[in-house]
């Protein structure tokens, strides 16, 4: 491939990786899993990159890639003990607060508890993704994602107020 | 203090990369061309092995002598040309297999939806899931076939050097040898069957699961 394209790649993956880091503290638990679920991304969103028409913003397409990379593509490359490491998790937060860093790391160890599928859902919910939006990157109708969210949100209240 | 859903939206969208974190644009560059590690990688490895050993093991049982044995015996029992026509059939389905498999293999993108990639990935496992039968199937007919005529061929022979001309094997025989042929083969083939659903179900387990609770949702 062309290396203007791929120098636009970058650019526009490096100022949008927030968003992959995202999936990656969800779909993994430690620091090593977060390195390579992110390059297998990094990967799959290169390779489907020439046919991105930029139809879409480049992070919406991001978002259905990632997600397809976390809950289908990726494998695991070694086993490794699963554990909910909070220490391993190292976001920024602008104006920051203690507390707010401290609720941030709850709500990441409360969606680990949750299945693929519904990470991905409150994942799409909690980047204000509208439900059209939701229901194609799933391929659900909106009437289930409002349905399967509802449900989504009460198990992670509970899990986030035991 | 209870914590509210809403008032979490804000804080989770305030987060940015963390400095741990943070990949360099060199570092993008070496991934972009890193070796991937997919589970369709690995799906298409092992069909591409399972769609393989079938015709290999076609090609190569055609050398030896034990083969060749073989024809010349059918050819004597007069139904060697049937068999040609059941092998030429064998071969065109084997073909449309590997045909389909391939198709369906293109149809793959993660520019899909979820739900639709898991679909075209599971349909792909199916394909090779179904050659695997369709060989087993084949396979056991075929063995059961060979060891009634072998038990009747031995049956005839060892009549022969008892000194009886043209003897007939009676229908018992004939019953109680196939019933324990085909209960043998039947037990074979099963066995062999779910020790392979085991080795993929845990291969495929986190696709199945995902793929169940989005089938659940319509």
């Amino acid at each position: 491939m062309d290396k203007d394209l791929e120098i636009k790649f970058v650019k526009e993956l490096d100022s949008n990786q927030n968003i992959v880091h995202k999936i990656c503290r969800i779909y993994t638990s430690n620091s090593h899993d977060h390195k390579d679920l992110f390059q297998e991304v990094t990967i799959q969103l290169w390779k489907a990159y020439p046919k991105f028409r930029g139809d879409s913003k480049f992070s919406t397409w991001m978002y259905r890639i990632a997600l397809n990379t976390a809950i289908t593509l990726y494998r695991k490359s070694t086993r490794r003990i699963k554990t909910n490491d909070l220490d391993a998790i190292h976001f920024k937060l602008k104006d920051e607060e203690p507390e707010d860093d401290e609720h941030l790391k709850q709500l990441y160890k409360a969606i680990r508890w949750l299945t693929d599928i519904e990470k991905a859902l409150i994942f799409l919910y909690l980047e204000d993704t509208p439900y059209k939006d939701i229901a194609t990157t799933l391929g659900i109708s909106e009437g289930n994602v409002r349905v399967k969210l509802n449900r989504t949100k009460n198990k992670l209240k509970q899990l986030l107020n035991p | 203090m209870k914590m509210e859903l809403d008032g979490l939206k804000n804080i989770w969208n305030k987060q940015t990369t963390g400095d741990n974190e943070k990949i360099s644009t060199a570092e993008i560059y070496k991934m972009i061309h890193a070796k991937s590690s997919t589970t369709v990688k690995w799906i298409f490895m092992i069909s591409l092995i399972e769609l393989g050993l079938g015709v290999i093991t076609g090609i190569l049982s055609a050398f030896f002598d034990s083969h060749k044995e073989g024809i010349t015996h059918l050819k004597s029992m007069g139904i060697y040309e049937y068999l040609e026509i059941i092998s030429v059939i064998i071969t065109v389905v084997i073909l449309g297999f590997i045909g389909a498999f391939f198709y369906q293999y293109k149809k793959i993108s993660v520019a899909e939806n979820i739900r639709e990639l898991i679909n075209t990935i599971v349909n792909t496992r199916k394909i090779v899931r179904y050659y695997i039968l369709f060989n087993l199937g084949t396979s056991g007919i075929i063995f059961t076939v060979s060891m009634l005529i072998g038990i009747s061929q031995g049956y005839t022979t060892a009549m022969q050097l008892d000194g009886i001309e043209n003897p007939h094997i009676p229908l018992k025989i004939w019953i109680l040898s196939s019933i324990i042929v085909i209960i043998t083969v039947s037990i074979i083939i099963t066995i062999v069957w779910y020790i392979y659903k085991l080795i993929y179900g845990r291969l495929l387990k986190k696709l199945h699961k995902n793929h169940q609770e989005l089938l659940e949702l319509e």
